[in-house]
């Protein structure tokens, strides 16, 4: 309910309320998807060059997200992992991924709120929904002020340099049009054109931005937000089918489930977690190979 | 999935939550009208709309880069080349994410450790980046210029 005796800025803050009946769980699982996301996070970007203390980085957060299962401990627990956050954060300055600063805020956000505190329960998922508003919202609407939707010039590009790309978002040109944009040398000057004009490519480019605003602002209005939540879930499946960036798509979930009834959570937690195991398999050779973004 | 049940404190203290409602406020605030301020920085620097959190990944292709480096007028010696290539491949990465706010001291100073004999030389930044108008790679090139 939006107090009406507040300053606007605090009634518009509270303008994403709602469910406040089931907070509880809502919290629960945001911060179980988030710590085990961080553990295994922390895990698949591991690699050959990884120094020892990057090694250490991921023993720690797999210990500090066993700790949030800990009652007794479980704040220290989500407090150390922010703390680790923040350290990959820094380190991998000046060029920290936008998932990375994402992670640190949420994980932040669950060690700044006293989650026994209702208050701080329903202070979290108010945050938390803003932040999934304004994550999609910015991200539709800059693809808007860059104008490399409107004709397919960015996707045109990923199918020329993706194989995902090409296996999926291609199948809607020619083959010679296919063919066209990965016979082009990027480092040629100029080298291009990257547009199409094959109508169903064009509007799966068009929708792209189309669906991210809309539905974002969709979360905004109680009539619409589950509709809207349960939609930008989809959006974000399709896109991940073709970016496979596994984890940034997981925190999308994360950020989604927020709006939606925990029950339907419930549902959608297990498989991330699926996906998210296979990741870590594959990355650690106990499943074959598959083509992820970590 | 619920909270592990902890022990509750016996005062919710509100101000506290009020203090903790403000500060989430005001970083909401910053975080709707960073991404118009970091757009501009990727207009005016070449800063990368991948990073930084204006949230534009997926709106350009990241630029490809070629560094060349020319002393005397010719190219410089493939054994030092060999030998700065981890100074390089340092500043490549971070070139990609703060564009041209990256200057190449780094570079530079290894090249001047590397060959003493070297008196001058420059440093030659090409960036292919994506041009939306004619959906094309474009090249722009950027010579710094160092002295011993």
């Amino acid at each position: 309910m939006v107090s009406t005796s507040a300053a606007w800025p605090e009634r518009l803050f509270r303008f994403v309320d709602g469910g406040e009946a089931d907070a509880d769980s809502r919290v629960g699982i945001v911060r179980t998807f988030m710590m085990l996301h961080l553990a295994v996070r922390f895990w698949v970007v591991l690699g050959q060059g990884s120094e020892s203390w990057e090694y250490g980085f991921a023993l720690a957060m797999t210990a500090a997200a066993v700790a949030s299962f800990v009652p007794p401990v479980s704040r220290a627990g989500v407090a150390v992992a922010a703390a680790l956050m923040l350290g990959m954060v820094v380190r991998h300055m000046p060029t920290t991924a936008n998932h990375e600063f994402l992670e640190l805020f949420l994980v932040s956000l669950l060690a700044f709120c006293d989650l026994r505190i209702a208050a701080e329960r329903a202070l979290f998922i108010r945050t938390a929904r803003w932040l999934a508003i304004l994550v999609l919202f910015w991200s539709g609407t800059q693809k808007v002020i860059f104008g490399s939707y409107f004709h397919g010039e960015f996707l045109s590009f990923s199918v020329a340099a993706s194989d995902a790309f090409r296996d999926t978002l291609g199948r809607l040109l020619p083959d010679a049009e296919v063919a066209r944009l990965r016979s082009i040398d990027p480092f040629g000057s100029p080298s291009g054109p990257f547009r199409v004009g094959a109508p169903l490519f064009l509007v799966a480019s068009n929708g792209a931005y189309l669906g991210e605003i809309g539905l974002s602002l969709a979360l905004v209005f109680p009539r619409t937000r589950v509709r809207a939540a349960v939609g930008m879930m989809v959006l974000v499946v399709l896109i991940e089918i073709a970016a496979r960036e596994v984890f940034f798509g997981g925190l999308s979930m994360l950020l989604l489930m927020m709006f939606v009834a925990p029950r339907l959570s419930r549902r959608v937690l297990p498989l991330v977690l699926v996906v998210y195991a296979a990741a870590l398999f594959s990355h650690f050779g106990l499943l074959p190979d598959w083509t992820y973004k970590p | 999935m619920k909270v592990p049940a902890e022990t509750v404190p016996e005062s919710p203290a509100p101000s506290a939550t009020r203090a903790k409602t403000r500060v989430l406020m005001v970083l909401l605030g910053l975080l709707a009208v960073w991404p118009l301020v970091h757009h501009a920085l990727v207009l005016r620097w070449d800063l990368s709309p991948w990073h930084y959190c204006g949230f534009a990944m997926y709106c350009l292709p990241r630029p490809r880069l070629r560094i060349d480096f020319e002393g005397g007028g010719r190219p410089l010696d493939a054994t030092i080349k060999k030998r700065i290539h981890p100074w390089v491949a340092a500043y490549a990465d971070k070139r990609q994410a703060m564009g041209e706010l990256a200057e190449p001291d780094t570079v530079a100073r290894a090249i001047l450790a590397t060959a003493p004999e070297l008196a001058s030389f420059e440093i030659v930044v090409t960036t292919f980046y994506f041009d939306v108008p004619s959906a094309s790679f474009l090249k722009k090139v950027r010579r710094y210029p160092y002295t011993r």
